[in-house]
């Protein structure tokens, strides 16, 4: 009974993302950016070893796919606290930790959802309307690809449930979540290139401290391991990070791309589960009041 | 070209001079014996007639002999001597114990300005023991006899642009019995014109003399540059073809007709592998192009150029420019051609020319046919019909609240 | 609802009290400076309808909390349908029904999907649920708004859906924190016929919370009194009257004539055992020991004045329960 319940709450959870309506809507969006900028991508000549994989636009996946892990866990505590309907619900027959684990099986399952559907969508697509050619080695690509944005954008689902946690408000948890995205996600090279600049006067791209700094944004690793760029925010570092360009490089067997981006990949994959843990335990010694 | 003239009635003439001649010259005893089949012959003035004898040791002689040879009787300015492996004998040795045989050649050459008649001629073969043998040998001068080197070419006449070789191919025929040496000389051409005679097999070296053994005949390239400057017209080469011993010889006249309206023949030409592929959106293909130095002269920076159509991109596989391209010479480049993946289903043609700093290639052709691939576009349909099974798998499942 | 005794979860109904406290203590702060509830020791009887009262912040949803296991008590024991309310709470929350405050819904969902969600917890089958949800929605008077959603509903439609998601799982013991608080008065009227109603035919223990003394006097079979964590009293109602009385004396009411209301003041104050005598509206209010009324009423005939109405003021429990608190 125990373990069951927490599929109830994962169950409810699907059901409320899937049944809201502003949810639905960015949904469609995404979707349509993904395509939109896929097929935009698609109609430029490309030097890279494959075309329907070049075509993605990865850069514009890294910077918004964030929102949608924000849109599923930023009000996944701070919702249900505040209208009381966490007190009821603990009064039933399941531990707290049932709950998180419930949430957060719910909204990877959305998210899960989502990245499928939006990554198969745009590129079924496009090759129906362009008619290119898709390999087994491209079939593969993409689904590691999908994996990773996986990964990735559960790495701010974290985020937003932890931040949900701790916080008392839908508002501010939506505040701070969007803080937390513009900083570490889409801006974090371009601060820390205006930082650097100011600081120490090095202009170039490829100083260690730089290289050691990228480090702590999502994004650096996720546009690693995809593409082999350092970072794929705004205005921030343009420079490839490695002589593979990242899973994506079809001159290279995914086994070496895998290698090669092995820190990018533990990083993308354990973080989440990190920001899981510490929101699991937040929430665990949460007081809430009945 | 010599015309034959006669040929059956001085044959049957020559017939009846051997059957005439035909009883071995003979003595009573002698330690060798003189063969000759042939004892008459017909000659041009000026030609060398050959008569071949053969001589024998004595059947029932084991000691070492040998036999002088001389010739006792000739007209005045006649030339006659014994040769063997063409150099000239006057003696012959036999070794001991053995009955052996050997073959001379008794070679009569007759004043040009011979008049026609029957000339006789008498050699001595004189043993170191026994009787001397003599025995006589008939020469017919005829002025009107047919000289037995013949030349002759399939083509003689052809046409081309100013300062565009060609090759005339001439055919030699010795009709002589045995082997004669010709050397061969242009007689006549208009100045300033380039004539080389080429040997047949490779096309490469230069021939002056010729050999041809007897009854047999040989190929030569006259090859002919018009110089730049000639106007149009029909021009004669002259190709002489004289015999060593004698000097007289036979000569072709070839005729090159010199016409600046037929189109210039190209040094580079192109040869695409395949002149038309079907690529899908978004898919490359590689194809080889052959570029070939098919004239006679070093082309230098021999590049391919590529013309491009919209939606297809083509890359040359190459390190710019090729120095040197020697004629025959040929290179494979290597050619991306890609397709954009918007590009609509349609045939375009590439156009590629080869250039260097002396010619220009002709433009050649590849047509690339734009093939939607219905396998993407099945795997694009699976793909969404995958995705909103997916959507309609977890709605129904988890979606019901 | 038929029947409670069906619950399943191995409760031990053969045991009378369906709920016993021993010395429940639960401290807040890092030395446990603050004592929220202090030595707490209580009996709830099966069947019963038991009113928990006190001021607010007097300790009464902490000791429910502990209850039902969202606290651990710092001391004591207790027992809720024969679990361990430490090591048992999942057994607990199995066969009880809680009414909390403040209580939160899913607003977006309807009434009958939230009940829906609540249902699956207890992994009843679809087909009972589905029934039971109907009738409990038709019980609380909700039949007509079952498939409306909760955001629409007022405070009393919140409260009696509140009361049904509490008896979704049939329990054998409800926990209602102030059941009635901010409702309007009939709907408290209605929600206390509820709870009377479940009482009385379904055979549910209640463990009910109020600072609403006319409400619990109203609807509990007993009633316990807690101020600072600490318990003043439990019993009956009645029983609650008499201990006060016992301690604080009695107030009589007497109508006299023949004398003066001063003289008769002047006399009563001289006996022992009458605490205080005032005049009110021409009546008497007399304050004096119980047992007293035999001697009142002599020294009023010897001051040759005759009562034409001598009775006693019986405290509603309002006052038993400010007595209780005062003393």
């Amino acid at each position: 009974m125990k373990g069951r319940n927490v599929f109830v709450i994962a169950q409810k959870e699907v059901a409320d993302h899937l049944q809201d309506t502003g949810f639905l809507v960015l949904l469609a969006i995404y979707t349509i950016i993904i395509f939109s900028s896929t097929y935009m991508s698609g109609s430029f000549v490309h030097q890279e070893s494959s075309m329907l994989l070049g075509s993605i636009n990865v850069k514009m996946i890294a910077m918004f796919a964030p929102l949608i892990g924000i849109v599923l866990g930023f009000d996944a505590v701070v919702r249900e606290q505040k209208s009381g309907s966490l007190n009821v619900l603990l009064t039933h027959p399941l531990f707290r930790d049932n709950i998180i684990a419930g949430k957060l099986l719910g909204s990877m399952l959305v998210l899960a959802a989502i990245i499928i559907f939006s990554v198969f969508v745009s590129i079924g697509t496009l090759l129906i309307f362009y008619g290119v050619e898709i390999g087994y080695t491209e079939i593969i690509r993409i689904f590691v690809f999908t994996i990773l944005t996986f990964f990735y954008v559960s790495i701010f689902l974290g985020a937003a449930v932890l931040i949900s946690t701790m916080v008392k408000d839908g508002t501010d948890s939506l505040t701070y979540n969007v803080v937390v995205w513009l900083f570490i996600g889409i801006l974090f090279g371009a601060i820390l290139k205006t930082a650097i600049a100011i600081l120490t006067g090095d202009i170039s791209n490829e100083s260690v401290l730089i290289t050691q700094l990228l480090n702590m944004a999502p994004i650096h690793h996720f546009a690693e391991a995809v593409v082999g760029r350092i970072d794929l925010g705004f205005g921030g570092f343009n420079s490839a990070g490695s002589v593979i360009g990242g899973i994506f490089d079809t001159e290279y067997t995914l086994t070496q791309c895998l290698i090669e981006f092995k820190m990018n990949i533990v990083v993308l994959v354990v973080t989440p589960a990190i920001l899981f843990i510490i929101a699991f335990i937040a929430f665990l010694r949460k007081d809430i009041t009945l | 070209m010599f015309i034959k003239q006669n040929f059956k009635k001085l044959g049957i003439a020559l017939i009846l001079i051997i059957l005439l001649t035909l009883p071995p010259a003979s003595a009573d005893w002698s330690s060798v014996t003189v063969i000759t089949s042939i004892t008459g012959k017909v000659v041009l003035p000026g030609d060398t007639v050959e008569f071949p004898i053969t001589i024998e040791k004595g059947h029932n002689n084991s000691d070492e002999a040998w036999c002088s040879l001389s010739i006792k009787d000739k007209s005045d300015g006649w030339s006659a001597g014994f040769y063997n492996d063409g150099d000239q004998v006057t003696g012959l040795t036999f070794p001991e114990d053995k009955n052996s045989s050997k073959k001379i050649t008794l070679r009569v050459k007759p004043p040009i300005n011979t008049p026609n008649g029957a000339y006789a001629i008498w050699a001595d073969f004189k043993p170191d023991d026994g009787d001397t043998i003599s025995q006589e040998f008939v020469v017919n001068v005829d002025s009107e006899a047919v000289l037995d080197l013949d030349i002759y070419s399939d083509m003689p006449g052809l046409e081309t642009r100013p300062n565009d070789p060609v090759e005339f191919y001439v055919t030699l025929e010795n009709d002589y019995d045995h082997r004669v040496t010709a050397s061969i000389n242009v007689a006549e051409k208009p100045d300033s014109w380039d004539v080389e005679f080429l040997e047949e097999g490779n096309g490469k070296y230069r021939i002056t003399k010729t050999s041809i053994a007897a009854n047999d005949k040989q190929n030569f390239i006259v090859k002919v540059r018009p110089s730049t400057n000639v106007s149009d017209g029909t021009y004669p080469v002259i190709v002489d073809v004289a015999l060593e011993n004698s000097q007289i010889g036979v000569s072709q006249q070839l005729d090159l007709t010199i016409n600046r309206g037929i189109e210039e023949e190209k040094m580079l030409t192109i040869f695409p592998e395949s002149k038309s592929i079907n690529l899908n959106p978004g898919s490359s293909r590689e194809i080889v192009v052959n570029l070939r130095n098919s004239g006679d002269r070093t082309l230098n920076n021999v590049e391919l150029k590529i013309q491009g159509v919209s939606g297809i991109t083509t890359f040359v596989r190459s390190f710019g420019a090729i120095d040197e391209l020697e004629p025959g010479e040929s290179r494979e480049i290597p050619v991306e051609i890609k397709v954009r993946a918007d590009a609509s289903p349609d045939t375009k043609e590439i156009l590629m020319r080869a250039v260097s700093d002396e010619a220009e290639s002709e433009d050649e052709r590849v047509e690339v046919s734009v093939v939607k691939s219905s396998s993407g576009g099945f795997i694009g349909i699976g793909m969404i019909i995958g995705a909103l099974l997916l959507l309609v798998f977890i709605v129904s499942k988890f979606g019901r609240r | 609802m038929e029947n409670s005794q069906d619950i399943s979860g191995g409760s031990k109904t053969g045991n009378e009290n369906i709920l016993e406290i021993r010395n429940l203590t639960k401290q807040f702060g890092k030395q446990g400076e603050i004592v929220a509830v202090d030595s707490l020791s209580l009996d709830v009887k099966k069947g019963e309808v038991f009113g928990f009262v006190g001021p607010n912040g007097a300790g009464k949803t902490t000791t429910m909390k502990m209850l039902i296991g969202l606290l651990e008590p710092t001391g004591g024991i207790g027992k809720v349908a024969g679990f361990d309310i430490v090591r048992e709470i999942i057994n607990i929350r199995k066969v009880t029904g809680v009414l909390p405050e403040p209580a939160g819904f899913y607003d977006n969902l309807t009434a009958r999907q939230n009940l829906r969600f609540y249902a699956k917890l207890y992994n009843i089958e679809a087909g009972i649920r589905e029934k039971r949800i109907v009738e409990l929605l038709d019980m609380v008077g909700l039949n007509g708004a079952i498939d409306q959603k909760i955001g629409g509903f007022s405070t009393g439609m919140r409260k009696r859906f509140g009361l049904a998601q509490a008896l979704i799982n049939e329990p054998e013991i409800l926990f209602l924190d102030e059941p009635t608080s901010g409702i309007d008065p009939k709907g408290a009227q209605m929600m206390r016929g509820l709870i009377k109603q479940l009482s009385r035919e379904n055979d549910v223990t209640v463990f009910l919370s109020s600072h609403s003394m006319s409400e619990v006097e109203e609807i509990c079979n007993r009633i316990a009194v807690i101020e600072k964590g600490k318990l003043l009293a439990v019993g009956t109602v009645e029983e609650l009257q008499d201990m006060v009385r016992e301690k604080e004396g009695v107030q009589y009411i007497l109508e006299i004539s023949d004398i003066s209301l001063q003289d008769a003041v002047e006399k009563l104050s001289e006996i022992d055992g009458v605490f205080e005598t005032r005049i009110r509206d021409g009546v008497l209010h007399v304050h004096a020991d119980t047992g007293m009324r035999f001697e009142i009423a002599k020294s009023i005939k010897l001051l040759g004045g005759t009562v034409s109405r001598f009775e006693e003021d019986r405290m509603d429990l309002q006052k038993v329960f400010l007595k209780l608190i005062e003393s």
